[in-house]
């Protein structure tokens, strides 16, 4: 029979086993990414560090800055969707 | 342009059609649509920024492999940015960061897919006025 202090230890280091598993997995899919769809049914991934990729996440930063923007002017004015 | 001939939809229609992306959508921040030479129907907030950026965006993402691309899906940090191409449509929405992806895309694509028949049925029955009023 393992002594008290060992089954606390072996506790521990499960949760800590289990905590460091769930971080890795929400870095994986925190990673950012750009994906293209075309008409014929294919997709393609380009990453952050290609030519591509950087300009369209260059492009995709500032819709979303446009966004934000929107979304601070909609709720200033109590507004939820307002074409101008 | 991928996804078929241009539509003539009306700025109203557009601007019913985001409100309802807005209602259905609890991750959007914010979204417009544009028909296909660019011009902006309906947005949240200027039109002439969102032009600018979409047509900038869009432009990238053709260069990517020399074809028009359909459907596009950024995710950033800071949050997500789907466009989708159909119908001679452009919808462009910007959201928070973890948003299911299909469901998004999903009511896009329904959502232009109505505003095209909308703008179908219109000039028909444009068409059957004799070329409106």
């Amino acid at each position: 029979m393992p002594k008290p202090h060992r089954v606390l230890i072996d506790r521990v280091s499960g949760y800590a086993d289990e905590a460091g598993a769930f971080v890795r997995r929400r870095r994986m899919t925190r990673r950012p990414f750009a994906r293209l769809y075309y008409p014929t049914g294919r997709s393609a991934d380009h990453a952050d560090d290609s030519e591509i990729g950087e300009r369209l996440f260059e492009a995709a930063g500032s819709l979303i800055e446009l966004g934000a923007t929107a979304e601070e002017r909609a709720s200033a004015t109590g507004r939820k969707r307002r074409n101008e | 342009m991928p996804g078929g001939s241009q539509s003539t939809v009306s700025p109203e229609s557009a601007e019913h059609a985001l409100a309802l992306l807005g209602e259905m959508s609890a991750d959007l921040r914010a979204a417009a649509i544009l028909a296909a030479d660019g011009e902006v129907l309906a947005s949240d907030g200027p039109a002439a920024e969102w032009a600018e950026s979409v047509s900038s965006f869009l432009s990238i993402a053709d260069e990517a492999e020399g074809n028009p691309v359909e459907q596009a899906h950024i995710a950033t940090e800071a949050g997500e940015v789907f466009a989708l191409r159909i119908d001679g449509l452009v919808a462009v929405a910007v959201t928070e960061r973890f948003t299911l992806a299909s469901l998004m895309a999903f009511d896009m694509r329904s959502l232009l897919r109505d505003l095209a028949g909308t703008a179908q049925v219109d000039s028909a029955t444009a068409g059957a006025n004799g070329g409106g009023a």
